[in-house]
């Protein structure tokens, strides 16, 4: 698993629930079916057949879903050879954690970019400190938002 | 097993004539087909399925015959017989030799020396898997080939174009619209599985990647060619045909030739399919330059492949392929006219005549070579001036080597009863060889006692027959005979 590639996602859904706030939902099903398959690399057919067991699914649907998650840089592939002929093998290229953290910090990251010390007051009004922990905690936010841009 | 023993193999019937028919008839439709070019690509993948049915058309007549033979040569007392100008009397099998067996057990003796020979065997074990093979082929081939080439069956709302342009090109042929299926492979391939209404095309997702819509619709009709052709039927007989002879490497040559004549045939049925004719061209082409780009597949992989598929676009190179030649097939395609498209009532009565007149001329061979040693004998006799004893009237069994052997003639030799049996015969007798006659000596020669001389039996067989295990001295010409 390479920490160098940086995942490839440009929204964020607000109402999505976990996985699915920063990828569809079919992406997101895709994703925690690899990382919770006890066998990795894994095929499209393989995937396919785990989601069938609970969703009404097409095989070229889930085909092109991890298409479309290996260009966003969420998996790997490589060609094998098999029993079937030759097909693309696919595993996760983040492991789950590294992936939320690095999801997480991309919108955080925005929203500083964009809001910076609006961002900072609604970290701070959202914990549990004290007023002075609070001014403190302000503060040292503040200075490295002001640093970082 | 030495040389002599080989060839006693070699020339035993199920397998000597089953090898000899097919190479012949092989040869013969190889001919006719190359300068009869009226004849349509069905009926060239007919004609030569005729090759590869001969070897079990040889095996079905030489099994009932051996036991037909058998009871016609009935175990018999000789009784009374001249020799020397007086009449003597003594019993079929000697003094020297067990008691005959009865006829029941020379019957199944007869048989069992051709039938469990060591290339009888082999015939027999042909002839087993053969059967096994095509009965499994229709009964769990889909079944089978899901399982192992892992098809996926698609949903009605994926590739809808595909399936509906598919659906369509089925009604023209009056077929049942096949289920649609893919593979992961990246090859670009596409095969049926199943035949009648439980058929299914699957096309490996490779294909969709390199073929444009036309041309996977081209790709598509091939297949439902295929499916009208009855090709699964026609590829399950040609492979347990093949079976039947796996020890001939001529039978595999036969049945890729047969299939190529089927390929050819698809492609001419799949392009009266087509809006645009040049599509399939096109698509065979790609695939043809694809796969040359990805890695080869395994043997076992390609070989379990053809196997399980009644038609497969991909396809083993040279002679033992099943497909034929990219440029061959291209110029078939183009040179397609309406006149050649159509299978007429002329073409199902060259198969029928051409068919029947091999399998006749087999048959007619086979009986006519199970006989030739008995007439080669009588000829031989006669050119030599020696009287040969009717060939029903006289049989033997050879326990030593479990060989039935039919005597054509007896000679006396002096014999003071002391003598060693085997320099008995071979020393006066042996010299008499000839390159064109067999002659073997043994302990376990038939002879009869009587008294100051002994009766020799022998069977004069042609060099190298399919009789040449018959052992027995010959005569010199000249010495009295018994007849």
């Amino acid at each position: 698993m390479t920490e160098a590639k940086k995942p490839g996602f440009s929204q964020y859904n607000m109402e999505g629930k976990a996985l699915e706030a920063f990828l569809g939902p079919l992406e997101a099903n895709v994703m925690e079916s690899i990382w919770g398959s006890r066998k990795t690399p894994v095929t499209v057919r393989e995937i396919y057949e785990a989601l069938k067991k609970t969703k009404n699914l097409a095989y070229t649907t889930v085909m092109s879903t991890m298409d479309r998650l290996f260009e966003k840089n969420l998996l790997d592939r490589k060609i094998e050879k098999g029993r079937g002929g030759l097909y693309y093998v696919y595993w996760p290229a983040f492991e789950k954690q590294s992936f939320q953290k690095s999801a997480v910090r991309e919108v955080l990251s925005s929203l500083i970019d964009n809001f910076g010390e609006v961002v900072a007051n609604c970290l701070v009004d959202g914990t549990c400190l004290n007023e002075d922990e609070r001014e403190a905690l302000r503060e040292q936010l503040n200075k490295n938002i002001t640093k970082k841009k | 097993m030495g040389f002599e023993g080989i060839l006693n193999q070699v020339f035993q019937p199920y397998f000597y004539y089953s090898v000899m028919f097919l190479v012949v008839s092989f040869v013969g439709v190889k001919i006719l087909t190359k300068y009869c070019s009226f004849i349509c690509q069905r009926t060239k993948s007919l004609l030569y399925l005729v090759p590869l049915a001969l070897p079990l058309i040889v095996m079905l007549v030489f099994l009932p015959l051996t036991g037909i033979q058998a009871s016609y040569r009935q175990i018999k007392t000789l009784g009374t017989v001249t020799i020397g100008g007086a009449f003597s009397s003594f019993p079929f099998f000697g003094p020297f030799l067990p008691p005959p067996p009865t006829q029941t057990a020379y019957i199944l003796a007869v048989s069992t020396s051709t039938v469990l020979s060591v290339t009888g065997i082999i015939c027999i074990i042909g002839l087993v898997t053969g059967a096994l093979f095509a009965l499994s082929m229709v009964l769990a081939d889909d079944w089978v080939a899901r399982k192992v080439l892992h098809v996926i069956l698609l949903s009605p709302n994926e590739y809808q174009w595909l399936q509906a342009k598919m659906n369509e090109s089925a009604k023209k042929l009056g077929i049942a619209p096949p289920k649609i299926g893919v593979v992961e492979d990246l090859r670009p391939n596409a095969f049926t599985i199943g035949y009648g209404r439980n058929a299914t095309i699957v096309f490996s997702i490779g294909l969709f990647n390199i073929l444009s819509k036309e041309e996977l619709v081209a790709v598509a009709s091939h297949e439902l060619a295929h499916i009208k052709n009855n090709d699964f039927f026609f590829k399950t007989l040609s492979d347990a045909l093949t079976t039947v002879s796996f020890f001939n490497p001529l039978s595999y040559i036969a049945s890729s030739t047969a299939q190529k004549e089927r390929e050819m045939f698809a492609d001419e049925r799949a392009i009266e399919l087509l809006e645009k004719p040049t599509a399939l061209g096109d698509a065979l082409a790609k695939i043809c330059r694809a796969i040359q780009t990805l890695p080869k597949e395994s043997v076992l992989v390609n070989f379990s492949s053809n196997l399980l598929v009644a038609s497969s676009v991909l396809h083993r190179v040279g002679i033992l392929s099943t497909h034929p030649r990219l440029d061959t097939r291209l110029r078939n395609i183009s040179a397609l006219k309406p006149s050649r498209r159509h299978w007429s009532h002329r073409d199902t009565w060259l198969v029928f005549f051409l068919s029947l007149l091999l399998i006749a001329s087999a048959v007619a061979v086979s009986l006519a070579m199970v006989d030739l040693q008995v007439n080669f004998t009588a000829n031989f006799a006669a050119s030599h001036s020696l009287k040969a004893l009717p060939a029903d009237l006289l049989t033997g069994y050879d326990t030593g080597s479990g060989n039935v052997v039919w005597f054509t003639g007896a000679v006396t030799v002096p014999f003071n009863g002391t003598q060693n049996m085997h320099e008995l015969i071979n020393q006066p007798y042996l010299g008499a060889s000839s390159r064109n006659i067999y002659v073997e000596t043994s302990d376990d020669g038939a002879y009869y006692s009587l008294g100051d001389r002994v009766v020799v039996l022998f069977v004069v067989t042609p060099q190298n027959s399919t009789y040449a295990h018959m052992q027995s001295p010959i005569a010199a010409p000249g010495t009295p005979w018994i007849g």
